[in-house]
């Protein structure tokens, strides 16, 4: 009977071809949207060659010219010789190999109307060399570091030019603490396989999907209460036992629901190239898993007291767009904010715990954080389910 | 006017889902205002300002010199968080950088093999990338300074003066431009949109959907009702249910804007609001047009591609600056990117006649969903005939 039961259940599902269509053209069309929005903007704000002018002057030769000779405490002492600036600011590089500055060194007037066109972030103004300034157009962050290497610069010329015009005695120390290594910082950087957090949006959509299956799980119940449906009448003057009609139902919609999440997954990976980080098994296991917590949660509203259709509908809603809010949907950072304020929210919510299964794959690999995820997301859908096919026995009807 | 009644009877009985989506769409409100900063932009030059965490487990002079010129640029906080969550919000740059001032940096600073202090951010960025420049340039510059003689206290303060970029930073030309710099009355009137779509699209919608079935609309159309009276009504009574849509969420929005009511640029923004709604009313029309397709199972997911889609696209979750071209070139085909556009212009002082050419173009959005709805509808209804 289960069978009979399951395969009549599964017929019926994808007969229902409006929303079998308009489910899949849901993930297509969001995915779709989602790539085209943010497919570039972390890239775009990767390390890149910042187009700098650099105007040298009279000045800095003169210091770097200086002769040492004149001074006989200063004897072994000497001055980088044929060393530029513009040699200085090109050897600059990013830890990936990547160099910081592109510098052209060009006249004063030049370096105004490049500035002006937007062909440079700055203008390096080292013909003082006591007074090092920097000339920008706008505020940014290639003008952000610019203001950082021209500090540095500053800092050197106010520890040589100042010692050499006014303590020449101390020149000795001075160089010998330029040329000295001194490292105070520890860099590191964030680890994971994907580090663009706009990939974000697409584990809140996903999640969005699995709870979007709760609308198919709240048609099990619906097809079986008399109150809500005529199939449900007709089920419940029937020899044939509800709950076996339930869990077939039911097994049906996890079927159908889940190939639905599939298709759009495979399209995210595949179709649109979109790195999710982690292995993409468990991707696929997750989605799968939360499209069954999806469904169980519709079996479970279905079966609450004796509200509508309709009601039953608008509580799934505020669970999928609610929850789908709260795990980052429409403005990314929620997720985050919620875990430094109120990390129980994230605990509980589907969409949040789903949306974290799939960040731990991508920033922890298959840890201890996963597993949580997964383990509340399977407590939960037998919990639904379980309480779903309690609350559906001994239901009778005194009229129908 | 039989007709109107039960189109208010019916989108009345979607109470429940209005209530819920204002529930939701205010709640979305004051999170999403919250994290927008009300600084004014400033016509002098400044760095780009970014939220970065110091778990401070030194507490010494160089420490606090050291946090307090942090300050200067950034937002700062000073707190220790937990290894899990330091990734967290590093990943959804809710943070920039997470720095750790170990115990006895400032003892052992100038040792052969000194403490360092730790610093954690994405270095792949160019965020990441500035504020370690940051932080090496000062703490290496002032231990630099120390070893030329000077004292902590002196190094410290020569180091502050090579870092203050205002003594050699010079604009020139445009205003500053830096990002995030909205006011609370954008803010707070830029998620109006997603709302004002998804309460009306999930309560008109429906209703429309209902007179457009098969038994309806047969019954309909051989009652003593003329099909132009049937149209009216349900006209007006999308339009009833739109103009309250409009007037509850800006009523509700304004009360949080006391400092701007009445004003001319709370006005453009319940105009630029207004108008938006016409078009989301117009754009039922052409959606119920396609009820042949048997759309009323799937309005939901309708609803929210519509809504995240247009919101997505059109610069009301995610900033249009950080958008690309080809996402503003698609963007200003949808009047969410003509409401985006004029409310950041009113927000700047805009006067009506330097929107007019922004609000055309809500409009021209709406007049080609009247178009197409009713271009649909009489093919369909040619057809059928």
């Amino acid at each position: 009977m289960f069978f009979h039961i399951f395969i009549n259940r599964i017929k019926m599902n994808l007969r229902s071809k409006e929303m079998l269509i308009w489910s899949v053209v849901f993930s297509l069309a969001l995915g779709t949207l989602f790539y085209v929005a943010f497919s570039s903007i972390y890239d775009s704000d990767k390390n890149t060659s910042i187009p700098v002018a650099l105007v040298e002057g009279d000045l800095f030769s003169t210091i770097a010219e200086f002769d040492l000779s004149n001074e006989p405490e200063l004897a072994g002492v000497e001055l980088p010789k044929n060393t530029s600036f513009e040699e200085i600011l090109g050897d600059l590089k990013y830890e990936d190999g990547t160099k910081m500055l592109a510098v052209k060194s060009v006249s004063v007037e030049k370096a105004k109307k490049l500035l002006k066109s937007e062909k440079v972030d700055g203008i390096i103004d080292v013909r003082d060399i006591r007074d090092i300034k920097l000339m920008v157009s706008e505020s940014g962050i290639h003008q952000s570091i610019l203001t950082s290497v021209v500090s540095v610069f500053r800092q050197y010329s106010a520890l040589i030019v100042e010692t050499i015009l006014h303590n020449p005695s101390d020149v000795k120390e001075a160089l010998s603490g330029l040329n000295e290594e001194i490292s105070l910082v520890s860099e590191k950087s964030l680890s994971g396989d994907n580090k663009d957090p706009y990939v974000a949006y697409f584990y809140s959509l996903i999640a969005m999907m699995c709870m979007m299956a709760s609308m198919a799980g709240l048609e099990v119940p619906t097809s079986c209460q008399a109150n809500l449906s005529d199939v449900g009448a007709r089920v419940n003057v029937s020899p044939m036992n509800k709950g076996t009609y339930e869990f077939a139902g039911l097994a049906a919609a996890v079927l159908t629901q889940t190939a639905i999440t599939m298709i759009g997954l495979t399209y995210f990976i595949y179709g649109l190239q979109i790195n999710f980080g982690g292995n993409t098994g468990y991707i696929y296991l997750t989605a799968a898993l939360g499209t069954g917590l999806g469904v169980a949660l519709g079996f479970f509203i279905g079966h609450i007291g004796t509200m509508t259709y309709k009601t039953k509908n608008s509580i799934l809603t505020v669970v999928i767009v609610g929850g789908g809010f709260l795990s980052g949907l429409m403005f990314g950072q929620m997720k985050v904010l919620i875990e430094k304020n109120m990390p129980i929210i994230n605990r509980i919510n589907p969409s949040s715990v789903l949306t974290d299964a799939f960040y731990s794959l991508n920033m922890f690999g298959v840890s201890g954080r996963y597993y949580r995820s997964v383990l509340y997301t399977i407590i939960l859908t037998v919990v639904f389910i379980v309480a779903g096919l309690l609350m559906s026995r001994r239901k009778s009807y005194a009229s129908l | 006017m039989q007709v109107f009644k039960a189109f208010c009877k019916l989108a009345w009985s979607y109470k429940i889902a209005i209530c819920i989506y204002f529930g939701i769409c205010a709640f979305m409100t004051f999170m999403v205002a919250s994290q927008y900063s009300d600084t004014k932009k400033e016509e002098k030059y400044g760095n780009e300002s970014y939220h970065i965490t110091v778990a401070d487990e030194d507490k010494s002079a160089l420490s606090k010199a050291f946090i307090g010129f942090l300050k200067k640029q950034h937002t700062v906080e000073e707190t220790a968080y937990e290894p899990e969550l330091v990734k967290d919000l590093l990943y959804y740059q809710e943070m920039s950088a997470y720095i750790t001032i170990p115990k006895g940096f400032e003892e052992k600073h100038r040792d052969s093999e000194p403490l360092k202090v730790e610093s954690l951010s994405d270095k792949g960025q160019a965020a990441g990338v500035f504020i370690n420049m940051q932080l090496s340039s000062y703490l290496e510059g002032v231990a630099r300074m120390e070893k030329t003689g000077l004292s902590l206290e002196e190094a410290i303060k020569e180091t502050e003066e090579t870092n203050d970029f205002s003594k050699f930073v010079k604009l020139e030309g445009k205003e500053n431009t830096s990002s995030n710099t909205h006011s609370k009355f954008y803010s707070l009137l830029l998620f109006l949109p997603y709302a004002v779509m998804t309460i009306i699209l999930s309560t008109v919608l429906p209703v429309i959907l209902i007179f457009s079935q098969k038994d309806i609309k047969d019954r309909t159309d051989i009652s003593a009702v003329s099909n132009v009276t049937k149209n009216i009504a349900l006209v007006a009574g999308g339009a009833l249910v739109s103009f309250i849509v409009f007037l509850a969420l800006f009523a509700f929005t304004s009360l949080f804007l006391t400092d701007d009511l009445f004003t001319g640029k709370w006005l453009l923004a319940a105009l630029n609001l207004f108008i938006f709604t016409i078009v989301t009313t117009t754009l039922l029309i052409l959606i119920s047009a396609f009820s042949f397709l048997g759309i009323q199972k799937a309005k939901d997911v309708i609803t929210n591609i519509i809504g995240l889609g247009f919101s997505f696209l059109g610069g009301i979750f995610v900033p249009l600056s950080i958008l690309g071209d080809g996402v503003k070139a698609v963007g200003k085909f949808l009047p969410t990117y003509w409401y985006a556009v004029s409310l950041e212009q009113i927000d700047k002082g805009v006067r009506f006649s330097g929107l007019l050419k922004n609000f055309s173009m809500e409009l021209l959005f709406g007049v080609v969903c009247l178009a197409l709805g009713i271009a649909i509808s009489s093919a369909r209804k040619n057809a059928m005939s």
